[in-house]
C-alpha cells in the first residue's frame, strides 16, 4: 500500500481514524480504515460504487456507528454528530418536491438559537440570505426548491451547511450531475475554506476533478488502498487495484518530451 | 337558503357532531400533510386498521379507548421496525403483514361479543351523531397534544420529511422522532375513530392535506389549507348527512374527495385543464395575434 504522506508525523491531524471498520451484514462496508486528515487540506475519497466512500462520511458524521475501530476529532473520540463537523448529503437523497423554498431549506442548517414557540430572527434570517449569496443564489431565494438544476440544488446544500460550517466539511459527490459554473465555484470557496483551515473530505467518481482540486486523494474499496498527494497515487497500479477492470489508460505523446497519461472511465 | 343552512344545528347532536368534526378536520388536516410528503398514506392506513384490537380490548374491558389505542400503536410500530429491519422483508411488506394481522385480531375479539355487528359497524363507519360532549372534551385535548407536537418539534419533522441524512448529519435522533411522530398519528386516529370510522379515516389525513399540496408550495401555507379544507369538508359533509341520509363518515369523505377532484380539475396554474386552457391561452400564435391587430 503507497502511503504517500506529505506531512511531518508531529503535525496534529485533526481528524484521525483508526482501523474503521463498518458491517450492513456479513460483508464489511469498509474494513481496516486508517487515514488522518488535517487542517486546511482537502482529501478526496476516489472509488467505484459500493466503495464505501458514503460509508465513511457517515462515519465521520457521526451518522453510522463503527463496528470496529475509532474516530478521534482533535484528540478526542467521536461518538454521534458533532457541530464541528458539516455533512452535505447526495443530492439524491432529499425530496425535491417538497413544498419548502429555497430561503427556508437553507435556513433548516441554522444553529438553534431562538426559543422552540419563535420563528428565525432577522439576523437568522440575513445570515442564511449571506449563505445564498456566497453561492450565488440569493435571487433564488423564494424559488420553489424543484424548480432548480442538479448545479443550484447542489448550491443551496452547500449554503445551508456554511451556516453551522465547522472545521470539518464532508461532501458526499457534490460533483455529480452539476453544471461546469457551479464545479468552479465549489472549487473556488474550497480555496477559501481551506486557507481559512477548514479540512475538505468528499467523495468523487472524477478521477480529473479529483487530481485537480485535492492535496491528497485516497483512493478506497472497501480498504485504503492508497493515499497521498494526487500525483504519487494515481498511478496505474493503485487505480487498477482500486477499480478494476473499470479504467481504461491512454498514454499520449507530450509536446516536449515524454508522455502523459489519463485515466478515463472504460 | 339560512333556514336550509341553519337547520342542521338546532339539534344538540348535530352541533357535537359539528364541533368534533371541526376538531378532526384541523388535526388531520395538520398531521395529515406530514403523512403525504413523508409518503406514509399506507402507514396511516395501517395504523388505523391495526390499533383496532387495543380499541377492542379498552371497549371489551371498559377501559379508555385512547390508551388500548396507544398501546396498540407503540407495540405495532415496534414490530413494523423489528420486522423490517431483519432486512429481508421491506417496510411496506411488514406494515402489510402487521395491519392485516392485527385487524383481524381485532374483528375476532369484538366477534366475542354480543352487539358484535352493531359495535363493528360503528367502528368500521363511526358513528358521529353519537357523539357526547365528553368525547369532545377528550378531542379537543388529545388534538391540542397532538398540534402542539407538530408544532413543537416542526423544525425537525420538517428536516426529516425533505432530507433525511441531512437531519441524522444534524444530531436529529430519527428513530425518537419517527416514535414520536407514529405516536401522534395514532392519535389523530383515534380520535377520528368515533367520527368518520376505521375505514375511513384515511381520507380525513390523505385528502385535505393533497387538495393543499395542489394550491400552495409553502409548507406552512399547506398546512393551515389543509385544515381548512379538512374542517370545511367536514362541515359540508354533515349536511350531505342530514339532508341526503348518507352515513356521515361517507359524506364527509364524498365531499373532501369532490373537493380534491375538483381542485386537481381547476386549481390555478396546477389544475389538468387550467393549466391546459393557460398553455393554450398563451401559445405563440403570429397569425392570429396579425389578425387582432389588423382588425383593431
Amino acid at each position: 500500500m503507497i502511503n504517500a504522506d506529505a506531512r511531518s508525523d508531529s503535525a496534529r491531524a485533526l481528524l484521525e481514524m483508526r482501523n474503521l471498520t463498518v458491517h450492513y451484514d456479513a460483508r464489511p462496508a469498509i474494513a481496516d480504515v486508517s487515514l488522518d486528515v488535517f487542517a486546511g487540506e482537502t482529501v478526496s475519497l476516489l472509488g467505484p460504487n459500493g466503495a464505501g466512500k458514503s460509508t465513511l462520511l457517515k462515519v465521520i458524521a457521526g451518522m453510522l456507528p463503527a463496528s470496529h475501530g475509532s474516530v478521534h476529532f482533535n484528540g478526542s473520540t467521536l461518538g454521534g454528530a458533532n457541530p464541528s463537523i458539516s455533512y452535505i448529503p447526495q443530492r439524491a437523497g432529499a425530496d425535491w418536491s417538497f413544498p419548502i423554498s429555497v430561503l427556508e431549506a437553507v435556513e433548516l442548517g441554522l444553529p438553534r438559537t431562538t426559543p422552540r414557540w419563535r420563528g428565525f430572527s432577522h439576523p437568522e434570517r440575513a445570515r442564511a440570505r449571506a449563505a445564498l449569496d456566497q453561492v450565488g443564489m440569493d435571487t433564488h431565494a423564494g424559488v420553489q426548491i424543484g424548480a432548480l438544476s442538479g448545479g443550484q440544488q447542489q448550491r443551496v446544500f452547500l449554503a445551508r451547511a456554511l451556516l453551522d460550517r465547522g472545521s470539518i466539511l464532508l461532501l458526499d459527490e457534490p460533483f455529480t450531475g452539476v453544471d461546469v459554473p457551479t464545479q468552479e465555484l465549489f472549487v473556488t470557496l474550497f480555496d477559501e475554506f481551506r486557507a481559512e483551515g477548514t479540512a475538505i473530505v468528499y467523495a468523487t467518481h472524477d478521477l480529473a476533478q479529483a487530481a485537480r482540486t485535492s492535496d491528497r486523494v485516497v483512493l478506497l474499496n472497501r480498504q485504503v488502498i492508497a493515499a497521498g498527494p494526487p500525483g504519487q497515487v494515481m498511478i496505474e497500479e493503485t487505480l487498477r487495484e482500486t477499480f478494476g477492470g473499470q479504467v481504461l489508460f491512454l498514454t499520449a505523446p507530450k509536446s516536449g518530451s515524454g508522455t502523459s497519461q489519463t485515466a478515463v472511465f472504460r | 337558503m339560512i333556514d336550509w343552512l341553519t337547520e342542521p344545528w338546532q339539534h344538540a347532536f348535530m352541533r357535537h357532531a359539528l364541533l368534533a368534526i371541526v376538531l378532526v378536520g384541523v388535526i388531520c388536516g395538520v398531521i395529515g400533510s406530514f403523512v403525504i410528503l413523508r409518503g406514509l398514506a399506507f402507514l396511516g392506513d395501517a395504523l388505523a386498521h391495526a390499533i383496532f384490537p387495543g380499541v377492542v380490548i379498552a371497549f371489551i374491558f371498559g377501559g379508555n379507548f385512547l390508551v388500548g389505542a396507544i398501546i396498540a400503536a407503540v407495540i405495532i410500530s415496534a414490530g413494523i421496525g423489528t420486522i423490517s429491519q431483519s432486512g429481508r422483508i421491506t417496510n411496506d411488506t411488514a406494515i402489510g403483514v402487521i395491519f392485516a394481522g392485527g385487524f383481524a385480531l381485532g374483528v375476532a375479539l369484538l366477534s366475542t361479543q354480543r352487539s358484535y355487528a352493531r359495535d363493528l359497524n360503528s367502528f368500521l363507519f363511526g358513528s358521529i351523531l353519537s357523539v357526547k360532549r365528553t368525547d369532545l372534551y377528550l378531542t379537543a385535548i388529545v388534538g391540542l397534544v397532538v398540534l402542539v407536537v407538530v408544532f413543537w418539534f416542526r423544525r425537525e419533522f420538517t428536516t426529516i420529511a425533505f432530507d433525511r441524512a441531512f437531519a441524522q448529519s444534524q444530531g436529529i435522533d430519527l428513530w425518537k422522532f419517527d416514535q414520536a411522530f407514529l405516536i401522534a398519528l395514532s392519535l389523530a386516529i383515534v380520535i377520528s375513530l368515533q367520527t368518520v370510522g376505521n375505514v375511513l379515516v384515511l381520507a380525513m389525513l390523505v385528502t385535505p392535506a393533497a387538495t393543499a399540496r395542489l394550491l400552495t408550495e409553502r409548507l406552512r401555507i399547506m398546512v393551515v389549507l389543509s385544515s381548512l379544507i379538512g374542517a370545511s369538508c367536514g362541515i359540508g359533509g354533515l349536511y350531505l348527512s342530514y339532508y341526503r341520509g348518507v352515513p356521515s363518515g361517507a359524506g364527509v369523505v364524498l365531499v373532501a374527495t369532490s373537493v380534491f377532484l375538483l381542485t386537481f380539475l381547476f386549481a390555478p396554474r396546477t389544475g389538468t385543464i387550467t393549466s391546459r386552457i393557460q398553455r393554450r391561452l398563451h401559445h405563440p400564435h403570429p397569425e392570429r395575434d396579425e389578425f387582432i391587430q389588423r382588425s383593431a
